[in-house]
């Protein structure tokens, strides 16, 4: 069977990466992560992931 | 019909949507009414709580709405949530997500230090489960079933057009949705004795609990608050009456694989930077964390098109909240400016410089560097921290004498790292100008639990 894309699950890893990427370069730059926006950035990201998710299910059926 | 439909598997816990309030119970969107009438508690005491949970922080609002998104209006059979997702979610779900909420509200309202809205939103949630333990609910097994519950049960299949069918002797089918049209009010819906025919599982059973507050017969509407986490609860993806069967889950050894890649790499860039600074060093654990978190982000890239990986999710979030802890106790390297610096201490006289200095969570500074010094005899200097990053600033002709202990973290000191986990670091920083003779002499106490600390010559 044909897996159907999940775009919910790629805005989530898009935003992990980001993350990961952002605690790396700013490690190598000398600033720091904004560690106060992480979490709600986390939050705002994975409910937004989950809306398009959501979304994209339901205009299959 | 009751207001509240039942929907009932055969062998499970009988499904109860809760609805928002309509009519005269209701103020603004019904939550707070349809709430109190499924668990018995006034409505007031749920807009009491909104109102203190929104004003002291605005978690508040967030529930309210969410609430408001999960519980279908009166004459609906599904919520806006439900009609979108595709799930049902009855009063203890709606229940246990709210609380959640709230929960998250206090856990975030932590940090940068707690407020007024951390004191809040503690209090109503412990209230709240003061409250349900009191009436009996599994208060463990109710936070082990959070993930199920924020997940829901499946919608039940559209209901085929009524055609005369003949009567079967094997109807009503086990495991069909059955809405009673006027269910008793005081009893539990009682478990089916028939098994499903379609099954070969043994049927999950919710014990008939006793009514809420043990008194006679429950209200017509009420949850049963009793039973809520006490028992198992049927799978949320089992099989759903009338539904056609769901295929198999493919694809996941791909999440298992980037699981394992994911580990590999965090462990991999970990053994890169022990070296320097160290295996349990807060700048080490921060490069595996962060590697580890790229590699999970791609296997959920990758699972978008190829295969089954939403399992990583929970990891990324937990690998996301180490990564925030993380950097809020500092990286060392990382932490430059001076505009960082939440906490300074600049003492001009021995006898300030001999007072200890405690610092909470944060960014200190202690700068030694107009402290009047006489060679030869020691100036004691006492810092503490509890989490983030201290830095201590000394004359470059001072001998500083350090007695360190970072529980969780680093000891540097003239660009170097001490590692300090498993003992107490004792060294001696050598003057870096001694072009003045005899130099003066710094006995620097250094204690902390959780980031770096570190001593750094004046400029």
């Amino acid at each position: 069977m044909r897996h159907r894309t999940e775009p919910g699950t790629l805005i989530a890893g898009l935003l992990f990466c980001l993350f990961g990427a952002l605690y790396l370069i700013g490690n190598a730059e000398g600033w720091r992560l904004p560690w106060v926006w992480l979490l709600p950035g986390l939050l705002v990201g994975l409910g937004i992931a989950g809306l398009v998710g959501i979304v994209a299910r339901n205009n299959r059926r | 019909m009751t207001e509240q439909q039942t929907h009932t598997d055969a062998g499970t816990r009988a499904y109860r949507p809760v609805k928002r309030g309509g009519g005269d119970a209701r103020l603004v969107g019904g939550v707070c009414a349809g709430l109190g009438r499924a668990t018995g508690v006034d409505p007031l005491v749920y807009r009491v709580a909104v109102v203190a949970l929104t004003v002291a922080g605005g978690i508040g609002v967030l529930a309210y709405a969410a609430g408001w998104l999960l519980m279908p209006a009166e004459g609906q059979d599904a919520g806006l949530v439900e009609g979108w997702a595709g799930r049902r979610y009855d009063a203890a779900d709606v229940l246990a997500i709210l609380g959640g909420i709230v929960a998250a509200g206090f856990v975030l309202s932590l940090l940068g230090g707690p407020g007024s809205g951390t004191l809040v939103a503690l209090v109503v949630l412990a209230l709240a489960l003061l409250t349900a333990q009191r009436r009996g609910v599994d208060l463990g097994r109710l936070v082990k079933s959070l993930p199920d519950h924020v997940r829901g049960r499946p919608a039940p299949a559209p209901a085929p057009p009524a055609s005369p069918a003949p009567p079967s002797p094997a109807a009503p089918a086990a495991g069909a949705v059955t809405t009673p049209v006027d269910p008793p009010p005081d009893t539990d819906t009682p478990p089916s004795d028939t098994p499903p025919s379609d099954t070969t599982e043994d049927p999950v059973t919710v014990p008939v609990t006793e009514p809420l507050g043990g008194t006679g017969a429950r209200p017509d509407g009420l949850i049963d608050l009793g039973a809520y986490g006490r028992g198992p609860r049927p799978a949320p993806d089992g099989p759903v009456p009338g539904a056609p069967p769901r295929p198999p889950a493919r694809g996941l050894w791909l999440g298992t694989l980037f699981f394992l890649a994911a580990c590999g790499a965090g462990l991999w860039a970990m053994a890169i930077h022990a070296p320097v600074y160290g295996w349990d060093g807060t700048t080490t654990i921060g490069y595996g964390v962060a590697t580890a978190l790229i590699v999970l982000g791609a296997g959920l890239i990758t699972g978008a098109w190829f295969g089954r990986t939403r399992s990583l999710v929970g990891w990324g979030v937990i690998l996301t909240i180490a990564l925030a802890a993380l950097s809020l106790i500092g990286t060392g390297s990382a932490r430059t400016s001076v505009k960082e610096v939440d906490m300074h201490w600049h003492p001009t006289t021995v006898a300030q410089a001999s007072r200890p200095v405690r610092m909470g969570v944060g960014a200190g500074r202690l700068d030694l560097t107009d402290v009047p010094m006489t060679a030869g005899k020691p100036l004691p200097v006492s810092a503490e921290m509890r989490a983030g990053y201290f830095r201590v600033i000394v004359p470059r002709d001072a001998e500083v004498r350090i007695d360190g202990s970072v529980r969780f973290g680093d000891i540097r000191g003239d660009d170097r790292v001490y590692s300090s986990h498993r003992g107490h670091v004792r060294t001696t920083l050598e003057p870096l100008d001694t072009a003045s003779g005899r130099s003066p002499v710094i006995e620097l106490r250094l204690r902390g639990m959780v980031g770096d600390m570190e001593v750094r010559r004046a400029a």
